[in-house]
């Protein structure tokens, strides 16, 4: 087999360029970061004709400017990178605008093949190409395809394979750009290329057109190469666009797109493209958009798609979610039962078991919650959406396809921060995304539910319903207020504008929805399980260690053998009297009660006992004791574990989230508590630091530990802030006795 | 709205905002911006104003003075879904203020 021939593929969003990989590479295919950004990077592999071929899916870009992250990596990527062949997808039906990007590798002297994608929408519109013309007037091979269907791929194969062994001496293609901008050309060139700026990456005419556009990663690059050269070209470029200002009030990148649209066209009517017939201007995409981008109809239909797509991952993902429960929970016992009892098997229960089995019981809902986030991208809803919410999340500093991430993450109730931190990947603009990141966390997702069900159920049962409407409401309000917020401080910066290209509605394929759920869970598994794993064990040790002090475990061990002893002679006694019944249960409940003791007994003495018991002087401010702080702090762990903490804090033992009545029972008599310290609680609940599955997404998905700090350490100073302003005017107002 | 709105004629007769692209003809005294134009109809892009980013970026969507658009949702240009040489695009108000057009 030969050695591995390199392709990229490149073109404007929405041409094909994702349904063509996913079919040359199907599941030989990894997906990463570029360094350094958050743009995602495909790389692939398939065999052709004993040629062994690595795939690279660029992000769909218009032109190769750098006026966009996407933009910068592709190009790049196509110059640092020398990929053997450049396989621009251009869809056939929008031939013209997609050819301005082809105009710019041919610029750029890179081999290139053109695919000409979608041939039969192009068709259904009236409009025939010429391929062979086009291929003869550009000077590059253009072959037809139907990238869905695979029609004309084997061919595209072949002409890759050719133009590979052909491309080593690829000359950049020179286009006209009228007097003014010629002239600066030519000022330019012989400076460029006498001095070598540059000139081992780039064309020496590239160089001087991207002086001209005023590329800032050209100029910066100048710079650093040739400073004093650079600021003579600047002199030059400076004086064609004062020139180009006074006299046609434009800018050199004008006059240089203008010109590029100029070529094309004259490319196209030169027998290239024949409109058989002028259909209607309006395709059906646009007839379905008449209704579901309608005014008061397309936020009816989102509300519902958007319902769906939450019921979808959250209802139809619990019998995977139950099924991985029962593998740990069997994983527990058996563990339990073969192992000696010890550190090593609490550690392996509590740390090494429960820790992974919290992060990958996650697994089923990230799958189906990118599943339908698959449909309603490939689909093309995914983008209208973004549309008719980007008016309301703008003024918050969002971007319309905010809205997503927020529903995922509680914002009907109920849904979780972690799938909704890695569904912010569908936004492009870079803060508005890490925004949206920080701010999710705010949303009640289902494991925050149990606990507020519990503390209204408890303090406010009167009104639960309104208060649980209410809690939802604050998690929005505060989500945008905070995104606002953050949007004016530390990620301050211009909106990016919201321009972009809605892709026509298509049935997705089911390849490619797999491809795309599988691609993106697998990411999750591979990124959350490489650190959660040590996190966890720590966790299990802040609340295991120290352990009680030996005197403690002596007097418990005695106690408990005492009422065992009872039991026991309870047992051998039980056959002759029926009355001593009553008698073993009160023991049985002694013993409960016993266990309970000890647990709390070890809980405050440990690690996290004890800085709950420290944060009792500060947060003694917002009506906590050292107990709920002991819960507080289990929380970062995970949401849950608030419950089945205060459990042990108040002395009840292992308390699930599904029966909390004898917790509610307790803390409702709990001289200590009342509505007032309840509201205080659930404030700070629903705002603090996000749980640690989340924070370790939000790492990965900001690419910086330093974002997540920044999440762990806002959010509870805002949440604590708002806990004291809670408790403090109520016990001002006299409610808090 | 009115048809010759006084502050959108004074910039079209003016033209001393950076206007990104190169005039053939002048703009007609009736163009307004994108974000003021109301209805579902043909419009003609006569002017694109903004800085560098914007006029670069409109050049790349394919949207330059003479290209002809499809305006597609009846709430108008400010939230504003056009149809160009077969996309369809959404832009945002900012963007739609910049972008002069004339009925077809």
């Amino acid at each position: 087999m030969s050695a591995a021939l390199s392709i990229a593929l490149a073109g404007n969003p929405n041409a094909g360029k994702t349904t063509l990989f996913n079919r040359l590479t199907g599941a030989r295919q990894h997906v990463g970061n570029y360094p350094g950004v958050t743009v995602e990077k495909k790389e692939g592999f398939f065999t052709w004709k004993g040629h062994e071929i690595k795939v690279t899916d660029l992000p769909g870009t218009y032109s190769l400017s750098a006026y966009s992250v996407e933009e910068l990596v592709a190009r790049d990527f196509i110059v640092n990178e020398r990929p053997d062949v450049v396989v621009d997808i251009v869809d056939a039906s929008n031939l013209e605008r997609n050819l301005y990007l082809s105009c710019q590798f041919l610029e750029l002297g890179v081999p290139v093949v053109i695919a000409l994608n979608m041939i039969d929408v192009a068709r259904s519109r009236g409009i025939e190409i010429d391929a062979d013309k086009l291929a003869e007037l550009l000077g590059v091979p253009v072959v037809p395809i139907i990238a869905r269907s695979g029609k004309g791929v084997d061919k595209l194969f072949d002409t890759i394979l050719e133009t590979a062994g052909t491309a080593k001496n690829i000359h950049p293609v020179m286009l006209r750009y009228g007097f003014d901008i010629d002239q600066a050309l030519s000022e330019m060139l012989p400076l460029i290329e006498d001095n070598n700026l540059l000139t081992d990456q780039y064309p020496a005419r590239w160089i001087a057109l991207k002086f001209l556009e005023h590329d800032e990663q050209i100029l910066e690059k100048a710079r650093a190469a040739n400073a004093g050269l650079t600021d003579r070209l600047l002199q030059i470029c400076e004086k064609i666009t004062n020139h180009l200002q006074q006299t046609m009030e434009v800018y050199p990148e004008a006059v240089i797109a203008d010109h590029r649209y100029g070529y094309i066209k004259s490319v196209l009517h030169q027998g290239v493209i024949h409109e058989k017939f002028v259909g209607d201007r309006l395709y059906t995409s646009d007839k379905i958009d008449k209704i579901v981008t309608h005014r008061l109809l397309g936020p009816v239909i989102m509300a519902a798609v958007l319902y769906g797509l939450y019921t979808f991952t959250f209802n139809y993902s619990t019998s995977l979610v139950d099924l991985l429960a029962t593998v740990f929970s069997t994983a527990d016992t058996w563990v339990n039962a073969h192992l000696p009892d010890g550190p090593l098997k609490s550690m392996i229960i509590s740390g090494v078991i429960d820790g992974m089995g919290g992060v990958l019981g996650f697994v089923p809902i990230i799958m189906f919650m990118f599943f339908g986030i698959a449909v309603l991208e490939d689909s093309g809803y995914l983008a209208r959406v973004a549309f008719m919410m980007d008016r309301i999340f703008h003024f918050f500093g969002l971007h319309g396809s905010s809205v997503m991430p927020f529903i995922v993450s509680g914002g009907i109730s109920g849904g979780c921060a972690v799938p909704g931190v890695m569904a912010t990947r569908t936004l492009r603009s870079p803060k508005e995304r890490m925004a949206t990141l920080l701010t999710v966390p705010f949303m009640n997702c289902g494991a925050k539910l149990p606990v507020l069900t519990l503390l209204i159920g408890a303090f406010f049962s009167a009104h639960q319903a309104r208060y649980m409407f209410l809690a939802t409401m604050a998690a929005w309000l505060v989500a945008l207020i905070a995104a606002k917020f953050l949007r004016m401080t530390v990620l301050r910066g211009e909106s990016t504008p919201f321009v972009m290209e809605l892709p026509p509605y298509r049935f997705p394929t089911l390849r490619g929805l797999v491809i795309h759920t599988w691609e993106r869970t697998w990411q999750y598994i591979k990124k959350a399980g490489t650190v959660i794993l040590g996190i966890s064990i720590m966790l299990w040790a802040m609340m295991t260690y120290p352990g009680l002090p030996q005197d403690q475990v002596n007097t418990f061990a005695r106690q408990r053998q005492i009422i065992e002893q009872k039991l026991q002679q309870l047992k051998t006694d039980a056959t002759a009297d029926d009355n001593i019944r009553p008698a073993g249960s009160n023991l049985m409940v002694e013993l409960e009660t016993l266990n309970s003791n000890e647990a709390r007994a070890r809980l405050r003495n440990s690690l996290a006992g004890r800085i709950g018991i420290a944060l009792e002087s500060v947060s003694r401010y917002a009506g906590f004791d050292w107990q709920t702080n002991i819960a507080l702090v289990g929380g970062f762990a995970a949401k849950e574990v608030i419950i089945s903490t205060l459990g042990t804090a108040y002395s009840l033992g292992d308390v699930s989230t599904e029966n909390t009545t004898s917790l509610k029972e307790r803390l409702a008599g709990d001289p200590h508590w009342n509505p007032v310290v309840a509201l205080a609680v659930l404030a700070f609940i629903m705002f603090y630091a996000p749980c640690f599955v989340t924070i370790v997404c939000i790492a990965r998905e900001a690419g910086s530990w330093k974002w997540a700090f920044f999440s762990m350490t806002f959010n509870t100073i805002f949440a604590f802030a708002l806990a004291v302003c809670i408790y403090q005017t109520g016990l001002f107002l006299g409610l808090g006795g | 709205m009115t048809k010759n709105h006084p502050d959108i004629s004074c910039h079209c007769r003016r033209g001393r905002n950076n206007h990104c692209f190169l005039r053939e003809q002048p703009c007609p005294v009736d163009a307004r911006p994108l974000s003021r134009t109301c209805g579902k109809h043909r419009v003609k892009v006569c002017r694109i104003k903004g800085d560098r980013k914007i006029c670069a970026k409109m050049a790349n969507l394919g949207i330059m003075p003479g290209t002809e658009m499809d305006l597609l949702c009846r709430r108008g240009g400010r939230q504003c879904m056009v149809k160009v040489n077969g996309a369809t695009l959404s832009i945002d108000a900012a963007t739609a203020d910049n972008l002069f057009v004339t009925s077809v």
